[in-house]
């Protein structure tokens, strides 16, 4: 019956899809940008200021980019009074190797080098002994990791650990009665925490994996059949996304190649769930070098600028490239191009003018442009 | 997580029914809005933007979660014109090389917008005519039609 198979096709595609970590944040921003309870209040607001000066629409489009926040921090006398403080990443935006962090290979316990410094801090007080050993660190690893939907809750084996050298080494298990290596490499010296690097196993060998800013690529050549699901989450910046497959052959080479832009890098999750139930294995890499974010940012914001027509100003097309713009933005702007993406997609019309009156919008959008503004001179132009 | 964002006071007499709805409703509906349009991240964008709608009009919603469908069918339903348009004025970007062999959900994206919705919507939420018709602002009649005509298109398909 077709039914059936429709039935169970939506079921099972919908099963795959996970909502971000960020989302009510988000939600939030937007809900910020609209105004507490302003609901059509604020149109009716808007419309009544007649009286307030109208920005250059012309240059309304551009708002994001340069110019016109600074004009809206700009005191009537004149003096610049531009907000050079970064807004910061969301609460519940993933860590960040912006900044000039230093990179590193981490996958768990965490993804920066901030990040393993506090949970060192953590095991030295006692907080996180399981990070002090690594074979209790990749389990504890493995057990976080699955956790559903990733994979079997069922038991797996840790066996034990294998020094490679003395900074780093591998720790082998047994999962469904096929064996996989979780690599984990230290800190610092003796008494630094452990943390893992990959997850490599005999059925989903990972290779070429890169990060160019813009794309995650990867090959997977599954020794096995089944059905190949990938994750991939950005690191300092973007947005994740899944990719899936579908009815892979065993020993054939399948290629990702996913749009991320604006992330520093990227962690990439495989499950091969096997056919008939058979138990699914699990692959994780991260790629090589945090990608130059700064230079994609820039790049976006350079072909979204220019002068457009009144029409533009909160237009589908508008909303497009501002869209492209939140995508690549570092996480120093990114929840304030997403703020003033979602007050132009709710609030502004190409047909309205008066909702296109930049001196009648909230506050809060118009302290997120001057931020913006300001990273913008600093990322893009060089300003200290 | 969610109650130590939501835990700065003063909340917003909205707050607590939203959190609430966000909590159940949620997660269902960004794959609702996935399944509608066949790309996630649009799904939770459009999804956030009809949460953003349910405040705007929260007081003379009664019935909170019935709306919030609506509004993320409408806005999948929008979404999926908009990019139809921009299909036919951009230069198609190269498709990254990737393995997709589920024929039956290549079908069902294929279809025309309201036979895949009034699917989605029979199949995924288990929705009668009737609520499906008001969600897509047409008769059950139509509806049924639409169920009907998608169907065959994609045993049609499935059977080739």
């Amino acid at each position: 019956m077709i039914e059936d198979e429709v039935r169970q096709m939506l079921e099972r595609r919908a099963g795959d899809v996970s909502p971000s970590p960020g989302a009510w944040a988000e939600i939030e921003h937007r809900l910020d940008g609209a105004g507490d309870g302003a609901g059509e209040g604020r149109v009716v607001a808007l419309r009544r200021e007649t009286a307030r000066r109208r920005f250059p629409l012309v240059a309304a489009a551009v708002l994001v980019a340069l110019g016109v926040a600074a004009a809206i921090a700009a005191g009537p006398d004149g003096a610049s009074r531009v907000d050079t403080t970064p807004a910061g990443p969301s609460p519940t935006a993933p860590p960040t190797t912006f900044g000039g962090e230093a990179p590193t290979p981490a996958i768990w316990p965490a993804t920066t080098t901030r990040g393993l410094q506090s949970l060192q801090a953590d095991a030295a007080a006692g907080r996180r002994p399981d990070l002090l050993d690594p074979r209790a660190a990749a389990g504890q690893y493995l057990s976080d990791l699955l956790q559903p939907p990733n994979g079997p809750v069922e038991g797996f084996e840790v066996q034990q650990f294998r020094a490679g050298d003395a900074q780093s080494g591998e720790v082998p298990y047994v999962m469904g009665g096929l064996p996989g290596t979780v690599l984990v490499r230290r800190l610092a010296g003796d008494g630094s925490i452990w943390y893992v690097t990959a997850l490599t196993h005999l059925t989903l060998p990972v290779t070429r994996v890169g990060y160019d800013g813009t794309r995650f690529t990867a090959e997977i050549r599954p020794t096995a059949p089944g059905r190949l699901l990938a994750t991939i989450t950005p690191v300092g910046g973007g947005q994740g996304r899944n990719v899936d497959f579908e009815s892979v052959v065993a020993g054939q080479a399948v290629g990702v190649d996913a749009a991320l832009p604006g992330a520093g890098a990227a962690i990439a999750l495989f499950r091969l769930i096997g056919p008939g139930g058979a138990p699914t294995t699990l692959a994780q890499v991260r790629s090589d070098e945090p990608a130059p974010i700064r230079a994609a940012y820039c790049e976006v914001l350079d072909s979204v600028m220019g002068e457009r027509p009144e029409s533009y100003v909160g237009s589908d097309e508008h909303l497009a490239d501002l869209s492209r713009l939140r995508d690549a933005a570092p996480p120093e702007v990114v929840r304030d191009v997403a703020a003033y993406r979602a007050f132009v997609a709710d609030r502004v019309s190409p047909g309205d003018p008066l909702t296109q009156d930049v001196q009648s919008w909230p506050q809060a959008v118009r302290d997120a442009l001057q931020r913006i503004d300001a990273a913008n001179a600093r990322l893009c132009q060089g300003a200290p | 997580m969610i109650a130590a964002e939501m835990a700065q006071p003063p909340p917003p007499p909205w707050a607590g029914p939203l959190v609430e709805l966000y909590r159940e409703r949620y997660q269902p509906m960004v794959r609702l809005a996935y399944l509608l349009t066949g790309d996630r991240t649009a799904a939770e964008e459009l999804v956030q933007d009809a949460f953003v709608s349910v405040h705007r009009s929260w007081s003379p919603v009664n019935r909170p979660a019935s709306y919030l469908r609506t509004a993320v069918v409408n806005a999948c339903r929008s979404w999926g014109r908009r990019r139809t348009l921009e299909a036919h004025r951009r230069p198609r970007r190269a498709e990254p090389a990737v393995l997709v062999a589920d024929e039956l959900w290549d079908s069902l994206g294929r279809l025309p917008e309201r036979q895949r919705s009034a699917i989605v919507l029979r199949f995924y939420e288990d929705l009668p005519d009737a609520d499906i018709a008001v969600a897509l602002g047409c008769r059950p009649a139509t509806v049924r039609t639409a169920i009907h005509r998608g169907l065959a298109a994609l045993r049609t398909e499935v059977q080739r």
